[in-house]
């Protein structure tokens, strides 16, 4: 049994105890798990070493991950209401994490799978008659994140109703639907993302960024919203 | 509004990082002596239980961030703020700091702030600089019985 579950590895493990869960074997609490990524870990290079998105991935969104699935644990067990909003931040924190970053590796892909190709169809549309080309709102996006104080994001974010495009900031790992915005592009500025390439310089890995955005992602996110 | 703003974090975090450059050499950590550590003693319970709750706040701290060790109330306590947030604010005395920003250690650790924070701890906080404020303080904080000096 404990090689079966090795040979599974966590996610397998965690998939197990999701069907467990909705079969009514057990009463474990569903747990979230580290989404692959869509490409291999060189294959945004240069514009981001495989070192950084191996951090990046296996370090800081796992921690995410397994920081939220904790924290449900004990959200499970605590009995009073003082323990309860106690887990608010570390929920908000790894919870935002592990949402942010599921987006953002979708967000980008490697040059030969479409990264840096000019978004077209109805976003196309959009970012030309809200922001007059998208070098504008590139250029808006950039200047955003580059004046994030502390660790946090840039969005480019749709307010659902109107459909209207927006660029937006978020602290930590304040998830975007707290500011009432549906995410479509997020780039990601906590140190952890660019310190060991671009040392403090982050005004160039957001120059060198739009490289590697999978707007077609971006668009299909603006469409289904 | 938004330059002053913008100009006042700067000067916040500049003041700050100072404070941390003035709390750290190389050949420092370990253990204070004397007073820091009776002090140390009398308000954690022991120097362990310090290290184990500064280490707590370290990681704990969310972003980008400090955390202090600051007298508050004529009492030890640690203290963690985010970006450029400092205890001044609250009226609280500072008397060492350490930076959990990434660009603080990331080159040396990456994603390992717990093997950053035992670091600072085991090899760089300076005691004697707490000593300095510390000395500070007591001209108008009392930190323990109020004594009558002898004729």
């Amino acid at each position: 049994m404990a090689a079966l579950l090795t040979k599974m590895g966590s996610s397998g493990q965690a998939r197990m105890l999701s069907h467990l869960w909705k079969r009514g074997v057990t009463t474990a609490v569903q747990q979230e798990v580290l989404p692959e990524l869509p490409y291999d870990y060189n294959a945004l290079e240069p514009v981001i070493s495989a070192e950084i998105m191996l951090l990046h991935h296996q370090k800081h969104h796992q921690a995410y991950v397994t920081g939220f699935n904790k924290a449900l644990e004990q959200l499970t067990t605590a009995s009073d209401p003082r323990a309860i909003v106690a887990l608010q931040s570390a929920i908000n924190f790894n919870g935002g994490g592990h949402i942010n970053h599921s987006i953002f590796w979708n967000n980008l892909a490697p040059p030969k799978e479409g990264g840096g190709e000019p978004p077209e169809g109805n976003l196309a549309s959009a970012i030309e008659s809200q922001f007059g080309s998208l070098d504008n709102l590139i250029a808006k996006l950039s200047a955003s994140g580059a004046g994030v104080q502390g660790s946090g994001w840039v969005w480019l974010g749709l307010i659902k109703d109107s459909k209207l495009l927006k660029v937006e900031t978020t602290a930590n790992q304040d998830p975007l639907a707290a500011k009432g915005l549906v995410p479509l592009l997020g780039i990601d500025v906590w140190e952890h993302a660019y310190y060991l390439q671009y040392k403090n310089v982050r005004p160039d890995y957001l120059k060198n960024i739009w490289k590697v955005v999978n707007w077609s992602d971006v668009a299909k996110r603006y469409d289904s919203a | 509004m938004r330059i002053h703003k913008l100009a006042s974090i700067m000067l916040a975090r500049h003041g700050i990082t100072d404070f941390f450059w003035s709390s750290i050499y190389p050949g420092g950590g370990g253990q204070p002596d004397g007073e820091v550590l009776e002090l140390i003693e009398r308000d954690f319970g022991s120097f362990e239980e310090f290290t184990k709750e500064f280490k707590a706040a370290g990681v704990s701290q969310f972003g980008s961030g400090w955390v202090w060790l600051i007298l508050k109330d004529a009492k030890l306590s640690i203290l963690k703020t985010s970006n450029a947030l400092n205890p001044l604010i609250w009226g609280y005395i500072p008397l060492t700091v350490v930076d959990v920003c990434e660009h603080a250690y990331y080159l040396d650790f990456q994603n390992r702030r717990p093997d950053y924070l035992n670091a600072f701890l085991d090899k760089l906080i300076s005691w004697e600089a707490v000593a300095g404020p510390l000395a500070q303080a007591k001209a108008f904080v009392t930190l323990g019985e109020p004594t009558i000096p002898e004729k």
